[in-house]
Parts: structure tokens; sequence; C-alpha cells
């Protein structure tokens, strides 16, 4: 009798194991302590722009300009106008802002619309409509206990050749840093 | 012979059981999507999926809107936050063309605060001439930094 309740047991417990194996949900495909990081992805290590953050900004206000009613208007022309790019100004506190790479965001949406040109801003013609020019800034506060707010602007702004601005645009992504633990 | 009899009744049981529980419904579907509780496809041509378990019920999309502006497609929705909890949630929006092939390579996702019985909007234009229709999804927060402190609390 008792090996019988025996065997009945561990029939029971082997299959339940295997049950639970194969139905509980659980995340596979990672390796060892190293993870790839999905396209897309918001991981931050520190309280600075990574190049997700980038492709976010430059998509933002490269949308913004794209749907006002001058970049609007563009696609209603026989000949798309012709751009400069101009690298960004990184007036941050971060040195480790690339900032071609942002310009190379705003670039290929630009292009991806297909509603204007771009001429690379080392070109000797001067034979283009418009200037974009961008700039990325940063504002921080500190509080007790490495407690800290930081936030970084992306502005767009649209010149013509005589220096009117005729338009501006803005995006923020803003970074809390939790006061750090006595243990 | 009567015990083996019941064991072998009793095993037949469980994996009956086992294969039905585990084996996901329909796989080999041409369907464009597997209608769950958390997909909406309700709209033409704006999917609304929650992306986390924990959300549905709690978080709804609603309010879904397409349309144009100038040259391109713009799409727009509602999120509503149903019960009283604060969420950080992230969401994301992919486009595609008429036949529903992807067009570009999906944005960052974009996280957001939902307080207490709010509701948000949130719209995007497809910077792309052929965007024609998108899939829309939020999630509670989400990366691999979390995944693998989730990993290594186990």
């Amino acid at each position: 009798m008792h090996k019988r309740n025996f065997l009945l047991s561990g029939l029971v417990l082997l299959t339940s194991a295997f049950l639970f194996s194969g139905c509980v949900q659980t995340s596979t495909g990672t390796q060892s302590n190293v993870a790839m990081v999905e396209d897309g992805e918001r991981a931050h290590l520190k309280d600075e722009l990574t190049s997700e953050d980038y492709i976010a900004l430059a998509s933002s206000v490269t949308e913004k300009m794209l749907s006002s009613s001058k970049a609007q208007s563009w696609g209603q022309k026989k000949k798309k106008p012709l751009l400069v790019i101009a690298i960004p100004e990184n007036t941050t506190h971060d040195a480790n802002i690339i900032t071609e790479d942002l310009q190379d965001e705003i670039i290929s949406k630009i292009l991806d619309s297909d509603l204007a040109r771009v001429i690379d801003e080392s070109s000797v013609s001067g034979n283009y409509d418009y200037i974009i020019k961008t700039t990325i800034t940063s504002t921080t506060q500190k509080g007790n206990g490495g407690s800290k707010l930081t936030y970084y602007t992306c502005k767009l702004q649209m010149f013509s050749l005589r220096g009117e601005r005729l338009g501006q645009w803005h995006d923020k992504i803003g970074m809390a840093t939790a006061k750090r633990s006595l243990f | 012979m009567k015990y083996s009899n019941t064991i072998l009744l009793f095993t037949i049981v469980l994996f009956t059981g086992l294969l039905v529980g585990c084996v996901p419904p329909n796989t080999n579907s041409n369907q464009e999507m597997i209608l769950t509780k958390a997909v909406d496809t309700s709209f033409p041509g704006l999917t609304r999926i929650i992306g986390s378990d924990n959300l549905v019920g709690d978080i709804s999309v609603v309010n879904p809107k397409l349309g144009n502006k100038g040259n391109f497609t713009k799409a727009q929705v509602t999120v509503q936050n149903l019960t009283d909890n604060r969420y950080e949630v992230e969401y994301q929006y992919q486009w595609e063309d008429e036949s529903g092939f992807s067009v570009g390579t999906p944005r960052p996702w974009k996280r957001f605060i939902l307080g207490p019985l709010q509701a948000k909007n949130f719209s995007e234009m497809a910077l792309q001439k052929d965007a024609k229709k998108t899939i829309f999804t939020v999630r509670l927060v989400d990366d691999t930094f979390i995944e693998l402190n989730k990993q290594n609390s186990k």
C-alpha cells in the first residue's frame, strides 16, 4: 500500500513538474548576462542621451517641421526646395553627444518624406533655399543625496537665405535620477 | 492490474491537459493577427494592442483617428486609465503600406505617465508617403535592464 502511494505521488510530482515547466511564461533567448538591446528601447544607465534619444528627438522635431504649413506647401510645388542641414550645436554639459548622429537622423527623415532635397553644408554652391539649424540644450537641478533632474531640449529652426527666421520647433526629454541609497 | 489501469488513466488525463493548455491556438493561421482580448482591429487601418497582461481591462485605447496631413497619414488614439492606479507606460506606432508591408523602422518607444482615471491623446504622423496603416502598441515600461533585473532576482 505504501509502495503504491509512493509511486503514485512520484508520478504526480514528475508530471506536474513537466506540466509547469512547459506552461509557465518565461523570457527565453537571453544568453549569460549579456543581452541584445531591442531597437527602439529607451534603456538608460545615466541621465544622458542615448542614440535612441537622438532618433526620438530628431523624429519629433522633424515631424513638427514637416507638418507645418510652410513645409506642407513644398509638396504643392513642382520643384522641391534645397535645404542645408547644419551640424547641430551642442550646448549641454554632456560632451559625449554625437551631433552628427542627430544631423543624420534629421536628414534621413527629410529625405524619406520626399518633401525637400538636401545639400551638404560643405558645398560651394550657394544655390539653396533654406537653412535648418539645430541646437541641443540642457538644464539640471540637483537635490540632496544625489537626486537629479535633467532636461534636454532639441530646437530646430528654419531660416531663409536672408536670415529671416521662418519657423521654430522643439521637443524635450526629461530624466530623473533617484536619491542614492545608503546601503 | 487495476492499479496499472489507474496510473495509465491518470497519465492520459494529465498529458491531455498538458497538450490542451500549452499549445498556442491557431499558430499557423494566415490571419493578419490572432485576435485576443489585448488586440483591437475594429477600426480599419489602426490596430490597437495592449502589450502587457496587467494592463488589459485597466487601460483602454479608444477614439482612434486616421487622417491625412498633406501627403502624410496621421494617426491618433486616446489612452484612458480606468483605474485609480498611476501607470508608467510607453507607446509605439508601427507604420505599414496599403498592403500591410512594414514601412521604415518603428520610432523609439515613448514613455508617459497616466494618472488615476486620466486620458491622454497620442498622435503621430508617418513621415513616409507610402505609410497608410498603423499598429499602435501600449505597454508597461520595459527595457533590457528591467528584464535582466527580473531574471537576476529569480
